[in-house]
């Protein structure tokens, strides 16, 4: 799957450093950079130490800004946290739909959607560790946050499904956000990073089950 | 009861129980769901635990441990449901357990290890609950069905077991995960039963067990993160007809379903 173009909404993977000293660059561009910076270090720190053992320290190490210069945007490291969650929910979820895009075919729109969403964590380990595994840890709140942003990502891959499939309930939704959440979890502990693409059918295949049963879907996104 | 009332609760600070006999709950402890009271009857097993005299009592050792150990577990699993796992210090859990530094330190290396010992006695007594209530006669989906009730009912009744089983278990370090792996792998291995009951077994991906347990205890921890325990048991239905329709087809998962579930009205 090649990669699209980044979007301005992105998390940039690692934004550059302006110039020191005197630059005449205007203060806001200065102060969107440095969050982009702090929100790429609060993923790089946290996908390495998880929510916990992650300091402020290491934020700001990983982001290349000062301490007091975090404080300016970021009251503290939950505040990080969530900033930094919401920036890879929006550039997660944007990758997934900019893949899903491209086909008609509702099976194949959710292969492809998934295709991208796994493309995205293959080319970005640090991102898919931050993303799926820490919120977990993180306290009620992200948690909480994490479900419904997850319930979301599973709304919009399997939007427009067939006629005859049905909608599924908002708690069907959940375990199958659960259940995708779990497969690539797996991979990611394995440290199997690269062979996170070969969850493809597997993922294709739950979640076509849970729309048209297992049965259709095997026929559908199954194997062979 | 607030915690950092306990220290100044006559009836905690007062003289010590003599062993073997159970205190009778006092009245303030009467609302089952009311803030930490130590110790908090859980599972109708590790009821008030037993307190050793003071100074020399001639009680063996071995008993004296085993009750210190019992006393610490329930008090963690009280403490990090209350306060989450990095929020529970073993200051606080010493004092609600009423142990002392030397006696914890002799039982376990740190809180870590108290924790994942919680998480394992919380587990095995669930796992031993669902064996019982499973007859080894039944078919297949009847013993999922029977084993999924079981496992809901204790977790409505039991929150604060669930919330360090489901919940603090992912801020509690790699060892506390690595036991929660082990569980999901066992559940799963129970569910890859299916596929002997199932008619078109083989065919569905390898990994379908894996993602389903995952699926149940991610809408568990949604429940259990937004604080909505209390009715988990209104799930059963939902849960059952995923973890039934890859071996059984959906329609026969929906008659199995209503048979287990007694009619309403």
């Amino acid at each position: 799957v090649e990669k699209r173009e980044p979007q301005p909404q992105d998390v940039a993977p690692g934004p550059a450093h302006l110039p020191r000293g005197r630059h005449g660059l205007p203060r806001e561009l200065v102060a969107e950079n440095q969050r982009e910076r702090l929100i790429a270090g609060t993923i790089e720190a946290v996908s390495e130490h998880g929510f916990n053992e992650t300091t402020i320290a290491a934020i700001v190490k990983a982001a290349g800004v000062s301490r007091p210069t975090l404080y300016v945007h970021f009251a503290n490291k939950e505040a990080c946290f969530a900033a930094a969650y919401e920036a890879s929910f929006e550039y997660v979820r944007a990758s997934m739909l900019a893949a899903a895009v491209r086909t008609e075919e509702w099976t194949e729109r959710v292969r492809a959607g998934l295709a991208g969403l796994l493309a995205e964590f293959v080319a970005d380990p640090d991102l898919a560790r931050f993303f799926l595994t820490s919120p977990a840890g993180a306290g009620d709140e992200i948690a909480e946050r994490h479900h419904e942003a997850m319930g979301n990502i599973v709304s919009a891959l399997t939007a427009e499904a067939p006629r005859g499939a049905g909608e599924i309930s908002p708690e069907r939704a959940q375990i199958l956000a659960g259940g995708i959440s779990r497969l690539l979890e797996r991979r990611l502990n394995a440290g199997e990073g690269g062979e996170l693409r070969e969850l493809l059918p597997a993922l294709t295949e739950l979640v076509v089950a849970a729309f048209l049963g297992t049965k259709k879907a095997l026929a559908l996104a199954g194997p062979g | 009861m607030e915690l950092r009332r306990l220290g100044r609760d006559p009836a905690l600070s007062g003289g010590a129980t003599p062993a073997g006999r159970v205190r009778a709950a006092r009245p303030e402890r009467a609302d089952p769901r009311g803030a930490l009271g130590y110790p908090r009857p859980v599972a109708g097993k590790r009821v008030d635990l037993p307190i050793a005299p003071r100074g020399r009592h001639g009680l063996p050792a071995d008993i004296v441990s085993a009750h210190q150990r019992q006393r610490l577990l329930a008090a963690t699993t009280e403490l990090v449901a209350e306060r989450g796992y990095h929020g529970a210090s073993i200051d606080q859990i010493l004092k609600a357990a009423r142990v002392g530094y030397v006696a914890f330190y002799e039982l376990f290396p740190g809180k870590e290890e108290c924790f994942i010992a919680a998480f394992e006695e919380i587990v095995a007594e669930a796992r031993e609950e669902i064996l019982d209530a499973v007859a080894a006669d039944d078919p297949w989906p009847a013993q999922l069905c029977t084993a999924l009730r079981t496992l809901l009912a204790r977790i409505a009744a039991e929150p604060s077991d669930a919330r360090l089983v489901l919940g603090e278990v992912h801020a509690a370090g790699p060892a506390a995960l690595g036991r929660y792996e082990e569980l999901l792998e066992e559940a799963a291995a129970a569910l890859r039963a299916g596929r002997a009951y199932g008619k078109d077994p083989g065919r569905a991906a390898v990994s379908l067990e894996e993602a389903n347990v995952g699926g149940v205890v991610w809408l568990l921890h949604q429940r259990l993160v937004g604080g909505r325990l209390e009715g988990v048991e209104d799930l059963f239905g939902e849960l059952a007809s995923v973890l039934l329709e890859p071996y059984v087809g959906a329609a026969k998962a929906r008659k199995l379903i209503s048979a287990a579930v007694p009619a309403e009205i």
